[in-house]
């Protein structure tokens, strides 16, 4: 009895304590604070010691009980756990509070030790106790003004790396973290048509190095997204392979590190550039940045490649299905003063994949996004809620159990814009809002990063070819290491093939039947990867074209496709073939003799006119004039047949 | 030597499908049924364009069965809260679900196919066709 009446007095005593800063809020700042609030980093004080601290105790404890530090979006109770939540608890804010009425006080002895700075690039995460294997910088210092609006803009650099990296961690550092709203670094390839050089960084921004110039000396950063060629069309639209599919990481202040689990890695390719995604909010004077980026190599056995996609293939916009263009454009405006505008965007999976984290993207009207899975039994899951989006933070949320959803699961991002005047950040409630990547304009990305899990990285795979629409189809072999691509038929047969070198190669069309393959054999001992395209290669172009008449245009649309185009002739009269308007690039055209008995006459070339050496028709019939653009070449020319000469 | 992922054929283990047929309320609010569906094909599309559904709207009704899961953006806005954690997180003003899927009606739907006794679609677009089913 005298026990027990002891330890409920020693427990009312404790109750009483206030709580001090050595014994109970320096553990919780330096969990959940000091990432940012540290010198160098991107908060505006350091909160580290209590000198540090004391100053700004009400305020601190005004901003935590608001729930506003430390920033942290997801609804805490719907939606799966996260692995690098650093909300506090209601325990902490009721201990942080506490403290501050109590008038904040030291405590008695001295801190304890934190964990000793590592001699070797002590900014950096210690990645299983090691700092990063290799840190690249940005191409150049840029220079951010002192005042004004920049924009989302995009350097390019060469990849330093010579064979395909995996890495299992990855940390991106701004030089100025101050003026740095947020980056990201992708490993890609360059735009089509274009090679590094000095360029314009946005259209009238300041001239730069390091962004992709056209070779009439326009800059890739400067064009407008629709305005910019598109690829040609592949046999199966991929859903899970976009330009962002090697993004590395996303950068927020409290953000810019990221670990995979084990088995799972992200990937640079040998023959990608890193493009430096940038957006700067200058500081009031003028600042020169250069990000740079610390990679952990994986040394142990890794099997997935995680990638970044962007949920919405479909869209259901105000209630309505939209059938939304590359990168959103095309969406329609969002009104002025709408309150709730809504958007759904979704994803289905034809693949089992697994997903690692989400985050949603959205500008200065975005009010919140919702991360929901239908599994193909009809269950429903929030993943991820975000009820109070704020442009302000771009943070990433990582799963803290990786999500498996099976072939036939779908994912929704639904989002909601505030265009109205009650949104404190909205610069204009009464204007029509535009999209794209300004912040002024509006975006709706509902990001998430997953691997398709039977994309397994390993040696020599090999992939059935789905059916396509046409009989034939085509194969284009990106450079490589040493090797070969083989196409074999269910029994074994093979084929086709194709070599893989330092060039990118092509396989002419052949015609397709059920449970084709397609493998790749090393002949060395280098390794490396290959990019292989398969296309549905529709029939040849036809047509007839008439002696001394008029030219006519051959378009092919998929590699591989070929023009004809027949004529009658007479025996013994000369003819000339003549080809103007040739976008086509190498291509080659033949004369054939009738019933295709032979050539009679040939030239190849990728000048825009060229003329085939005349020929004299040996006999009155049908002629056919062969158009065969070279490789994967695809386009338009003119030909023209004219009596003569 | 690997290979990227990028640009492969391979054969999707869950392809997209178009098919026609009647929409039917289950007695889940997430799980619905297309009755008397007709022939199906894959597409390469998600969404129902509008020449698109004008030919849906011409085709027959056929004898086969589905279900119909992921319907919480086709369905009127009140059902659709009913679906999952909806109510919790979502306000009757920031529903977007279309109302297509209505029952009794003829239907186009667009979606998942998913090998199961009945098959199910896991749905990206549906499309009303202009008619009740007889």
């Amino acid at each position: 009895m005298l026990a027990a009446a002891a330890a409920v007095a020693l427990s009312a005593v404790l109750a009483d304590v206030p709580p001090t800063f050595n014994g109970d809020i320096a553990p919780i700042f330096s969990s959940k604070c000091a990432t940012c609030h540290r010198t160098g980093e991107a908060a505006p004080m350091p909160l580290i010691t209590y000198e540090d601290v004391r100053p700004w105790a009400r305020a601190i404890k005004a901003r935590v009980l608001a729930r506003e530090m430390p920033p942290w979006f997801a609804d805490p109770k719907i939606g799966r756990e996260l692995a690098n939540n650093a909300s506090l608890t209601e325990a902490q804010i009721a201990t942080i509070a506490a403290w501050v009425d109590a008038g904040a006080p030291r405590g008695t002895g001295t801190l304890p030790p934190g964990p000793p700075r590592p001699a070797v690039a002590p900014e950096w995460h210690r990645f299983k106790n090691r700092p990063p294997d290799a840190i690249v910088e940005m191409p150049i210092d840029f220079e951010i003004p002192a005042e004004g609006a920049l924009p989302v803009f995009t350097l390019w650099a060469p990849n330093p790396f010579t064979e395909d990296q995996f890495i299992e961690a990855v940390e991106l550092r701004p030089g100025i973290a101050a003026a740095v709203h947020h980056s990201d670094v992708t490993a890609r390839t360059l735009p089509p048509g274009t090679v590094l050089g000095r360029g314009r960084a946005w259209k009238g921004g300041p001239l730069v190095d390091f962004v992709p110039v056209y070779p009439d000396g326009r800059s890739y950063n400067e064009i407008a997204a629709g305005e910019r060629d598109a690829p040609p069309t592949v046999l199966r639209t991929e859903t899970l392979a976009t330009t962002d599919d090697n993004r590395l990481l996303f950068y927020v202040p409290g953000g810019g590190y990221q670990q995979f689990p084990a088995g799972a890695v992200k990937r640079i390719s040998a023959g990608n550039v890193l493009a430096w995604s940038l957006h700067y909010t200058p500081t009031g004077k003028p600042e020169k940045d250069r990000h740079r980026l610390g990679l952990w190599f994986a040394r142990t056995p890794h099997t997935h490649e995680v990638i970044t996609k962007r949920i919405g293939e479909a869209h259901i916009i105000e209630g309505k299905e939209f059938a939304a263009g590359a990168g959103g454009t095309g969406f329609p405006v969002i009104p002025p003063y709408a309150e709730d505008w809504k958007i759904t965007a979704i994803t289905p999976f034809q693949d089992d994949v697994t997903v690692y984290g989400m985050w949603p993207h959205m500008h200065l009207r975005g009010k919140d996004m919702l991360f929901v899975a239908t599994y193909p039994d009809g269950r429903e899951e929030v993943l991820l809620n975000v009820p109070r989006y704020d442009f302000r933070w771009q943070l990433q949320y990582e799963l803290a159990e990786p999500v498996h959803l099976p072939a036939g699961s779908t994912i929704k991002a639904i989002g909601h814009y505030d265009n109205s005047a009650r949104n404190k950040y909205n610069p204009g409630p009464d204007k029509p809002v535009y999209w794209s990547e300004q912040s002024w304009d509006e975006m709706f990305n509902g990001w998430m990063e997953i691997s398709i899990d039977r994309h397994v990285i390993a040696r020599n795979p090999k992939y059935t070819i789905a059916r396509p629409v046409n009989d034939r189809v085509s194969l284009g072999i990106g450079s490589g290491p040493a090797g070969t691509v083989y196409v074999r038929d269910r029994d074994g047969r093979t084929v086709a093939s194709g070599p893989i070198g330092t060039s990118p190669s092509f396989i002419e069309p052949w015609t397709f039947a059920a449970g084709q393959t397609v493998n790749t054999e090393a002949t060395g001992a280098d390794t490396g990867d290959v990019t292989l395209t398969v296309f549905d290669v529709p029939p040849d172009a036809t047509g007839t074209i008439a002696i001394d008449g008029k030219a006519v245009a051959v378009t092919t649309k998929q590699p591989g496709q070929n023009g004809t185009l027949t004529f009658e002739g007479s025996a013994l009269q000369r003819v000339t073939v003549h080809v103007t308007g040739n976008r086509m690039r190498e291509v080659t055209v033949n004369l054939l003799a009738a019933n295709a008995a032979g050539v009679l006459t040939s030239s190849s070339s990728s000048a825009g006119s060229f003329n085939l050496p005349a020929a004299t028709l040996p006999a009155s019939g049908r002629y056919v004039i062969v158009i065969d653009p070279s490789g994967m070449n695809v386009g338009t020319l003119n030909v023209a047949v004219t009596s003569g000469r | 030597m690997t290979v990227t992922s990028s640009g492969y054929a391979q054969r999707p283990a869950s392809p997209i499908i178009v098919v026609v047929g009647c929409a039917l309320k289950g007695a889940q609010p997430h799980i619905w049924t297309l009755s008397r569906a007709g022939e199906r094909a894959e597409s390469s599309r998600l969404a129902i364009a509008a020449d698109e559904r004008q030919a849906l709207a011409t085709r027959p009704l056929g004898q086969d069965t589905y279900q119909l899961i992921g319907v919480a953006e086709f369905v009127d806005a009140d059902t659709s809260r009913t679906i999952g954690d909806r109510r919790a997180v979502l306000q009757p003003s920031r529903v977007n679900a279309t109302g297509m899927l209505a029952h009794g009606r003829k239907v186009g739907v667009k979606g998942l196919y998913i090998a199961a006794t009945p098959p199910r679609i896991n749905l990206t677009s549906v499309a009303d066709l202009g008619v009740s089913c007889p």
